[in-house]
């Protein structure tokens, strides 16, 4: 892997030398594919946001020490990668306490009382929002590596050797866990695969 | 998995992107040839729709130059930072670099004399090790050759002893000199 292979990682080299629009550049080509990398695994879109954020303030940090060794998306679809496994890690250590918690001095009403703001949403919606908190819960209800390499493999930015890479696997692992992944998928939202709609 | 060549690197393709036309083309015939596996693959399909259609998450419009706010203050506070520790040493303790310089030397003098030290002990040990193996090797010698030697040998030995512990070298002939005149 070189810098004329991988223009990423050129710029990368840049960043190594101080240039900050190179590294403009690379948060703006990347910013939505780890946005949503983070996003689909952690499921909490503010949270993801500082996530995704920390990722490229990881990359600024690390350039000194950067080396071409593999593809520069790989590198850093393995950063976001390990930040959301820390973040999942510290929500387990640390569960947020519950919106539905009751409250200390008046046990008949929750803790937390928000306004409900919701606008009337068309019935077409509706069902499609369903839909996608079906689909989005029950790949959240994967194992880490199997939803890491089917999201990666969904977004198209990396090979499947590049996504072996980041999940630390080899190839034919990464398929595997990927054919597994999805025969989940199918498992759990059988009754919408029949029809191949969302509104069912 | 149906471990059919076509079909598995077909279904591999479909769960990255679109099938291209020529590839769809290809699928097509390979399930007509295959109609009992028509169902599975609209599994597939219907799945990858389903992974496609879900939202993109919102990027912040700002959110490149939170990012580039957030790399400033971090580096700003960790300059700040190792400038804090260096004033704090440099204001507490100035003297502290060139003690520890000064330590460091003469922890380093210090060890290279022992070491030298060590070492001119094991070498004097060692040469009175082999002078006495030496010595030890004589006198084997000297009983050997004592038990077997006849005792007339031995009849004029302080005699001979003697000689040699005086000056050994010929005097001149005092006579012949002086005829040679």
């Amino acid at each position: 892997m070189s810098a004329e292979q991988d223009p990423d990682a050129a710029l990368m080299l840049l960043v190594k030398q101080g240039d900050v629009s190179a590294f403009e550049r690379l948060v703006e080509k990347y910013k939505q594919p780890v946005l949503n990398l983070v996003y689909r695994m952690l499921r909490d879109l503010t949270e993801a946001e500082d996530i995704a954020q920390n990722v490229f303030v990881q990359v600024y940090k690390s350039a000194s020490r950067y080396e071409i060794s593999s593809k520069f998306s790989t590198w850093l679809f393995t950063i976001a990668r390990n930040l959301s496994l820390n973040e999942i890690r510290r929500r387990s250590r640390h569960p947020a306490e519950s919106i539905d918690a009751p409250h200390p001095d008046h046990e008949d009403q929750p803790w937390h009382q928000f306004e409900d703001k919701k606008t009337f949403t068309p019935p077409e919606s509706l069902l499609q929002g369903e839909l996608e908190n079906k689909v989005l819960e029950a790949i959240a209800e994967l194992p880490e590596n199997q939803r890491t390499a089917l999201l990666l493999c969904r977004q198209g930015e990396l090979s499947y050797e590049e996504i072996a890479e980041v999940v630390g696997t080899s190839l034919s692992a990464t398929k595997s866990l990927i054919h597994r992944g999805r025969e989940t998928l199918k498992q759990k939202l059988k009754p919408y695969l029949k029809t191949g709609k969302w509104d069912v | 998995m149906t471990p059919d060549p076509v079909y598995e690197r077909l279904l591999q393709i479909s769960w990255r992107r679109k099938l291209t036309e020529a590839e769809a083309a290809e699928l097509q015939a390979w399930l007509a040839a295959h109609p009992d596996l028509r169902a599975q693959w609209a599994d597939e399909a219907n799945l990858n729709e389903f992974l496609e259609a879900l939202p993109v998450a919102p990027v912040p419009s700002n959110f490149t130059s939170r990012v580039l706010r957030e790399v400033e203050r971090q580096e700003a506070a960790e300059a700040r930072v190792k400038g804090k520790t260096w004033h704090f040493w440099n204001w507490r303790l100035p003297w502290l670099p060139r003690a520890t310089f000064a330590a460091i030397v003469l922890g380093s003098g210090l060890l290279v004399y022992r070491q030298h030290k060590i070492s001119q002990r094991y070498i004097h040990e060692l040469q009175i090790q082999q002078e006495q193996a030496r010595l030890a090797g004589d006198l084997a010698t000297l009983a050997t050759v004592g038990g077997t030697m006849p005792s007339e040998v031995l009849t004029n030995y302080d005699a001979i002893r003697l000689m040699t512990s005086v000056n050994s070298k010929p005097r001149p002939d005092a006579e012949i000199l002086r005829l040679l005149e």
